[in-house]
């Protein structure tokens, strides 16, 4: 019995790492092979080995016990589904933003992130956090054996991850998957806090207005016309290279812009309230898909049919 | 009869097997419903087939009664609680159950029906006090508050839990209550509804003879006091518990073996040749004698079979008396939507601050996680040109790792049990 059990298991996983391994491998395929790509490709080496090392913890666990407690309190007439639900979302919403003023302070105390948005920060952050509760309470009332909800979960986070536009430009997915960057809430979130949080000007930079001036770079507002004034770096280290120094910007704009031609997601175009109501759609979507779910799971009911004997 | 009637439940399963052609178990409790799908070179025949997990199975018991379903592993008793409690998934449910003359139905099921399952958790943060008081606000919202506090007070002292009325139940996390006392406590809570029928799954195991007896005096009490009907399932009760109950039904392989009076079980083994050793207590022989694992199955189905004989003799004698009455229906609970809500609101506002795997700690871990992480990259405090992609590191780290810490809270929420939702 141990052997046909460890079979299964390790069948299994087997199956799910090459699967996972197959999805991951496809993606660079992709890629073009220019330097631009590099950290992408540095970053996809470790989901090849993050995936299948994460997905066996999930066989670890065992059934959420809350929700069969609700289920059983409906049944006996005590709760309505519809009750439970929205006194749920009510506690829910503001500790999540509790949580992501817990998540986010540090960073404004320690690392001197940019203080006049930390409103817009919060309001970003904890609608990720709100989406990703609203996710997982989803799977929870949709598959009832914890374990395999978990593991669901847990893709589903990873997927998330890989399909944030950091670690694989969006442009180098193929359809459908390029679906799954639109669809789930990191991307934006990533997006929206790197634009808060470069806000402010860079050191070690200074303006130039010279577009054909040597060492002043600049980015272009149309395929043709550079955007000026553009930057150039003073590189007062004179132990580092040319290669080790990366000169990127004088302003958070030009910044972002540079980063944006390795990470396509960062743009200086400012989409914080897209990216909110994105963010907020998905939760609202899940939230939706929970309300029905639990009407679902905790009204069901085998009605006993009379047999008519003739 | 007002009271619970039940008649030629059965509950059937449908799948496929693969017996050895020519072979199969007689005495299961299969039929075939399929062609059999083998071929000259297979010596394995594929047949669909329906199995029969309870067949006919009809009782009743009155208001002021207690049923006890009895019979060993795998007789069938939980599927027929299940199927009592219109909770009977994955398989076909026929038959005729009537609560006091009303086919049973999800709303009559929610209005005059608790069911109190073998593991019913209670809140674990909660104290039974506090678990009784809310139970009373979502039952009885209609009643004035202090009338309700006085039911809760009487329902503590009734269970004999205001001894502990002011610990915090535990659980999984840390230990609160013993078990016979979170017996009594989801019994509490069911009868706070004042309910018509109560359902009990196996509401003496786990716990040692004595708290098993006690919990069986007082749910018979409670029957006769409170004019309920009470339907339990026990696997192996005790003489003193067996003695507690009003009607006994024995299962054995989805049959009825016995069904009558507990004094009168003695009498009808006598009658069909099976008189009871002086060692043993009725309530060990009828198991004995209804085990095929350790009886042999002929035994087994000549005693099924003596039932059925008996059964259909007295069939014709019920069917021979009045028509059953309509019961006196208890007063239904009303819902009220608003009020729910905010009592439910109050109640997970409490366990958000006593649960520290709800919000509290994850807050903490929040603050902590990424209190490490900014440390880690203070030097990003200056805005210069080499500390743009570690700037750029700590924001991904501050939303994945955020994440990670979400999915690990899941993943303890669910590995203890604990409220996720």
């Amino acid at each position: 019995m141990i052997c046909r059990l460890a079979h299964q298991c390790m069948l299994g996983r087997w199956m799910r790492w090459a699967l996972g391994s197959l999805f991951c491998g496809y993606i660079p395929m992709t890629l073009k092979k220019c330097l631009t790509r590099l950290f992408s490709k540095l970053f996809l080496n470790m989901w090849v080995i993050g995936v299948p090392a994460c997905l066996g913890t999930v066989s670890v666990f065992s059934y959420t016990q809350e929700f069969a407690s609700i289920t059983s309190e409906v049944r006996n007439g005590m709760v309505s589904p519809t009750s439970y639900y929205l006194a749920n979302a009510t506690i829910q919403v503001p500790a999540m933003f509790f949580l992501g003023f817990c998540a986010l302070l540090p960073q404004y105390l320690f690392v001197d992130w940019t203080w006049s948005n930390i409103g817009l920060m919060l309001v970003v952050y904890s609608t990720t956090l709100l989406a990703f509760e609203a996710i997982a309470q989803l799977i929870a009332a949709v598959i009832e054996n914890a374990l395999l909800g978990m593991m669901f979960y847990m893709n589903i986070w990873f997927t998330c991850f890989l399909f944030a536009g950091i670690l694989v430009p969006v442009e180098d997915i193929i359809w459908p998957l390029r679906a799954f960057c639109y669809s789930f809430p990191l991307r934006w979130c990533f997006r929206s806090m790197a634009y808060l949080e470069f806000d402010e000007n860079f050191s070690g930079a200074e303006f130039c207005d010279n577009a054909g001036e040597p060492g002043c770079f600049f980015h272009y507002e149309s395929s043709t016309s550079p955007m000026l004034p553009g930057w150039s770096c003073v590189n007062d280290e004179s132990s580092r290279t040319d290669a080790e120094f990366v000169c990127f910007g004088k302003t958070g704009a030009q910044v972002i812009d540079t980063l944006g031609v390795s990470y396509s997601t960062l743009s200086s175009e400012n989409t914080v309230a897209v990216d909110f109501l994105i963010n907020a759609a998905i939760y609202f979507g899940a939230k939706l898909c929970l309300l029905v779910a639990l009407h679902y799971r905790t009204k069901k009911h085998a009605n006993i049919s009379e047999v008519i004997s003739l | 009869m007002a009271g619970l009637v039940f008649t030629d439940v059965s509950f059937t399963v449908s799948g496929s097997s693969k017996t050895k052609k020519g072979g199969g178990d007689p005495d299961d409790n299969t039929i075939d419903t399929g062609s059999v799908a083998s071929s000259a070179a297979s010596y394995v025949a594929k047949t669909s087939k329906k199995k029969h997990i309870l067949r006919n199975v009809s009782g009743h018991v009155n208001s002021g009664g207690v049923l006890g379903i009895l019979g060993p592993s795998g007789a069938g008793k939980t599927t027929l609680l299940n199927a009592l409690t219109l909770t009977a998934f994955g398989g076909i449910a026929e038959g005729l159950v009537t609560l006091g003359g009303e086919p049973m139905n999800y709303n009559l099921f929610q209005k005059r029906c608790v069911c109190v399952e073998q593991f019913s958790r209670n809140w674990e943060f909660l104290t039974p006090r506090e678990t009784v008081r809310f139970a009373a606000d979502l039952y009885l919202p209609d009643l004035k508050k202090i009338e309700r506090r006085e039911k809760v007070e009487t329902m503590l002292e009734k269970m004999g839990l205001q001894i502990c009325a002011d610990t915090k139940c535990g659980g999984t996390l840390f230990q609160g209550l013993s078990g016979g006392q979170q017996k009594r406590l989801s019994l509490a809570v069911a009868l706070i509804k004042r309910p018509s029928l109560i359902f009990l799954d196996e509401p003496t195991s786990g716990l040692d003879a004595a708290s098993a007896t006690a919990i069986m005096e007082f749910v018979k009490n409670l029957a006769e006091v409170e004019n309920l009907i009470i339907v339990v399932t026990i696997h192996q009760p005790s003489q003193k518990v067996y003695k507690l109950l009003s009607s006994v039904m024995l299962l054995s392989g989805g049959r009825v073996g016995y069904f009558g009076t507990s004094n009168g079980a003695v009498d009808f083994f006598s009658s069909i040749g099976r008189e009871l050793p002086a060692d043993l207590s009725i309530a060990e022989y009828m198991l004995d004698l209804a085990n095929a694992e350790f009886s042999s199955t002929e035994d087994v189905n000549a005693l099924l079979d003596a039932w059925d004989e008996r059964r259909s003799n007295l069939t014709a004698a019920v069917d021979a008396v009045a028509p059953p009455k309509a019961a006196k229906v208890a007063k239904v609970m009303k819902y009220a939507g608003w009020k729910q809500y905010k009592t439910l609101t109050k109640r997970h506002l409490k366990l958000l601050v006593r649960d520290p795997l709800l919000y509290t700690g994850r807050a903490l871990t929040f603050f902590g996680v990424c209190t490490f992480f900014s440390v880690v990259y203070v030097a990003t405090r200056n805005r210069e040109q080499t500390q743009v992609l570690n700037k750029v590191c700590v924001v991904l780290c501050c939303v994945v790792l955020c994440c990670v810490v979400l999915c690990c809270v899941v993943l303890c929420c669910v590995c203890c049990g604990c409220d996720m939702i």
